[in-house]
């Protein structure tokens, strides 16, 4: 036997249906930054999500010879050519479980470019922004911070730039 | 009033055909002041220039530039009559009454009319100045008027039909094109390659099955690609030219105003200079000039507060008492060098190393240490400064800050020459992203590299009697000269060491006026690329201009001819003796990259193989300490490189280490004779240089 809704009943469902809904979204897109995180060897990594500008597959790269160590080469990009860094060299070696074979595509500030290896194709996921914020502050200083995503998972916040400068970018050969 | 559209746009014309005209009359004064005032065609040139500007200004309703160029006319006809030198205040005055026309006429060009908050009061008082003087000084007998233009030639309406106005960005977007058009066609030409290469296979068949149709097809479609292929390569050919004449001035519009700038700057610090420039008929891209224009008007201007001494010092020191300031310009494959220097005092290295100390930037021992490239780089620190006032022309320390930004904007870099007492020279790197340049294709190891064909002066195949050892190297005889003789391996790091073969490809490249012979293992032909600049993470290294993209998207890096023969310059090329070599032999680059930062940073030099083959033949001409080989090795197989190490005489006793992402690979590879095996997991950069020294040492023990 069906029951029947009265016009009250379906007045409060429906009302505490868009307070569900109101609710919601707005919290998690005024609380939340979106990261691209990826693996390699036994870390994960991430980059704000809006830096990256895509993943390919690591191929038709150029080694440049006598370039520094973290530079792995030059490939080109959507018709500029840009640099492939070594990301385990930047943060210094800790070992691998296979040889990364993805490279991240991102935005380094004032539309410069360039790439950074992995070992998978980037996923997205969510910080709480005032989470992001103090890591990304960390991270200013000395090029990665570490971040708690949750009770288990840890991840490294990196801040390319800073790495690339205390890496040493230059050569002089 | 409201100012209609098309009125608006005849303004902006003429915008640039003022500015054309002061340049020209600018050119003229300067001339005049320089003492060519016997030449009345340069009078002559002025005058008209004031006339036309004055007419046209007339005619689009801008009356107060109108009347502007006419008092101008009046000084300079006065000046005329009365046998007055237009130099000295006649000059100022005439060429501020110029700048201020063209500034008007820019303000014009945005509303329509000269704004009435834009005063002339001031320049026009300086043009009364100079009439009353020159006609109260030295009245005389009159010229004959200075002939005049057709007004009708000059008319700025008439300029609409003559150009188009086109948006940079659609003119870059259409070189973007042509680019992109001459890689296709380079694809074309490889997949007309394949094709006859199926040709070839199915000729083979044809012997058997008589299946001669298909072939003879496929060899008609072959040609007509090559037709098209050839078609393609002379449209764009005459696309890129066309590219080039829009896109393109002489680099005279950026040089021919620091004459100007010379000339003002020796006004305001009572030095005398005079301006050469060389290279001035080289085209450009406008961006790229309009982008260098501030760094070079500063380093002329530094060349000039710095560098070039008063009049008085330098007939003390025994100079001519006019500086010497040169710009100039010069074309590399798609590199522009831009020098300026000058004959004056030099960078002061100690008086820089006292202002850091002053500053705080570096302690006075570390001051006494650095060296003359850290003490040029502090110049371009923001702030930085070497003059203890600030004057009008210089002192403030943002100058070369400036310059530094704007080249690296531009992609490119300075490099600082120096002698005390005898001059500076500034030389400004950009690269021309501007169409393509034809480049020699050139082998060493697995790797293939351009060389700008500019810079290539001949080829030879290597004789055993051409080869003459010396302690600075080998020296190649060729014809009558004797020339350094490299090898580009070895140049680029690549292999150690080289042992001359007998037909060995060498290119001799000459670079202004030195000569190199830069020996290959093959010559790969040449083509004509599209040369970009490096990314920035690699632009310090010098050794390439650039890089440019194959048929098949595989990237060629253009190697810098100055690099080349610079680096045959240093007195000992061969493999340094101390330190510790390994080769590491892996198909993944990206591991190699962390092989080289882990063992680098210990001292270790590391070399790097990505195929057994390759790796035997590197062994073959070089010395290691070791060897550190991934078990996996793309079509090879690093347990069966280790057996055949050991199973050659001079790599028998040679340390294997054997590298896996699998443990299950132990067994094997240790029965094959590896030193040691370990797990890519536990390869920190400590624990990988612990493992490799642990390894010398067993073997030294």
């Amino acid at each position: 036997m069906s029951q029947v809704l009265r016009a009250e009943d379906v007045a409060r469902v429906l009302a505490r249906r868009a307070e569900r809904l109101r609710a919601l979204p707005v919290t998690s897109e005024e609380a939340v930054v979106w990261l691209a995180q990826f693996p390699l060897a036994d870390e994960v990594y991430a980059v704000p999500l809006e830096s990256l500008r895509g993943a390919i597959p690591l191929r038709l790269v150029r080694p440049v010879p006598l370039s520094v160590p973290h530079v792995i080469g030059t490939l080109m990009f959507q018709g500029e050519l840009i640099a492939a860094l070594s990301l385990a060299s930047l943060v210094g070696v800790r070992g691998w479980r296979s040889d990364p074979a993805t490279l991240v595509v991102v935005e380094v500030g004032s539309g410069h470019v360039c790439a950074i290896d992995c070992e998978a194709v980037p996923r997205p996921i969510t910080l709480a922004k005032t989470t992001f914020e103090a890591a990304a502050a960390r991270a200013a200083a000395v090029g990665i911070a570490e971040v708690s995503l949750d009770a288990r998972t840890l991840i490294q916040l990196v801040d390319l730039p800073k790495l690339v400068a205390i890496a040493g970018g230059g050569h002089g050969h | 009033m409201a100012t209609s559209a098309a009125l608006l746009a005849v303004i902006r014309d003429f915008s640039g055909e003022a500015q054309e005209l002061c340049e020209g009359a600018t050119r003229a004064i300067l001339a005049l002041e320089l003492g060519s005032e016997g030449d009345p065609t340069l009078y002559d040139e002025v005058a008209r220039s004031l006339h036309t500007l004055k007419g046209s200004a007339g005619t689009l309703g801008l009356s107060p530039l109108s009347d502007l160029a006419h008092r101008a006319e009046d000084l300079l006809v006065a000046s005329r009559r009365h046998r007055a030198p237009a130099r000295g205040d006649v000059a100022d005055a005439l060429l501020a009454a110029l700048d201020a026309f063209l500034a008007g006429v820019r303000l014009a060009s945005e509303t329509g009319e000269v704004p009435a908050s834009y005063s002339l009061d001031e320049v026009l008082a300086r043009i009364e100045h100079s009439r009353s003087r020159v006609e109260g000084a030295t009245p005389e007998g009159g010229e004959e008027p200075v002939k005049e233009a057709p007004p009708s030639a000059r008319d700025p309406m008439s300029r609409i039909a003559e150009a188009w106005r086109v948006d940079t960005a659609q003119v870059v977007s259409l070189m973007r094109d042509v680019e992109r058009v001459r890689e296709l066609r380079f694809r074309v030409d490889r997949r007309r390659l394949e094709l006859d290469e199926v040709a070839a296979r199915l000729a083979e068949r044809e012997r058997d099955d008589r299946s001669g149709g298909v072939r003879h097809q496929v060899v008609s479609v072959s040609r007509g690609l090559r037709a098209d292929a050839e078609e393609a390569a002379d449209t764009i050919a005459s696309l890129e030219q066309g590219l080039r004449s829009i896109s393109t001035l002489p680099i005279r519009t950026l040089l021919d105003p620091l004459h100007r700038a010379v000339r003002d700057l020796c006004r305001q610090t009572g030095k005398e200079a005079r301006l050469s420039v060389v290279g001035e008929e080289l085209a450009l891209d406008r961006r790229v000039l309009e982008a260098l224009r501030g760094p070079v008007v500063q380093l002329i201007r530094n060349s000039i507060a710095h560098g070039v001494e008063t009049p008085e010092i330098r007939v003390g020191r025994g100079k001519h008492r006019e500086g010497a300031v040169v710009a100039r310009a010069e074309q590399v494959g798609n590199t522009l060098f831009l020098t300026i220097e000058d004959d004056g005092n030099g960078v002061d290295f100690d008086r820089i190393r006292r202002v850091a100390v002053d500053k705080s930037l570096v302690t006075a021992d570390e001051a006494s240490r650095l060296d003359s490239p850290a003490l040029v780089r502090m110049l371009f620190r923001p702030g930085f400064s070497t003059l203890s006032d600030v004057s009008e022309t210089s002192g403030r320390g943002f100058g070369l800050d400036v310059v530094a930004s704007a080249v690296e904007d531009l992609r490119g870099r300075v490099d600082v020459e120096s002698v005390a007492g005898q001059g500076s020279r500034f030389v400004v790197t950009v690269p021309i992203e501007l169409g393509s340049s034809p480049v020699l294709l050139l082998r060493a190891g697995d790797q293939v590299f351009g060389l700008p064909m500019l810079a290539a002066e001949s080829g030879v195949a290597l004789r055993d009697d051409q080869v003459i050892a010396g302690r600075a190297g080998a020296r190649l005889q060729h014809g009558l000269d004797v020339v350094p003789l490299r090898d580009l391996g070895v140049l680029l790091g690549l292999r150690q060491r080289w042992v001359w073969q007998r037909g060995q490809p060498v290119v001799v490249l000459r670079h202004k006026g030195v000569r190199l012979a830069l020996a290959v293992d093959a010559v790969a032909g040449n083509l004509d690329l599209v040369v970009r600049p490096m990314p920035r993470e690699v632009r310090d290294v010098s050794a390439y201009l650039g890089a440019a993209a194959l048929a098949l998207g595989e990237l060629v890096l253009v190697l810098n001819p100055a690099w080349v023969v610079g680096r045959s310059a240093a007195a000992d090329l061969s493999p340094s003796d101390h330190g510790r070599r390994v080769l590491v032999v892996d198909d993944s680059i990206t591991a190699r990259a962390m092989y080289r930062t882990a063992l680098e940073s210990g001292g270790w030099t590391v070399s790097a193989a990505s195929t057994a083959a390759q790796a035997l033949s590197l062994l073959a001409h070089s010395v290691y300490d070791a060897v550190l080989v991934d078990v996996v090795l793309g079509e090879s197989d690093g347990v069966r490189l280790t057996s055949e190490l050991r199973a050659r005489r001079e790599t028998r006793s040679l340390p294997v280490v054997l590298v896996s992402a699998r443990s299950t690979e132990r067994e094997r590879g240790l029965a094959a004779g590896a030193t040691l095996f370990l797990e890519k997991r536990d390869c920190t950069a400590q624990f990988l240089r612990e493992k490799l020294e642990s390894v010398l040492a067993r073997g030294a023990a």
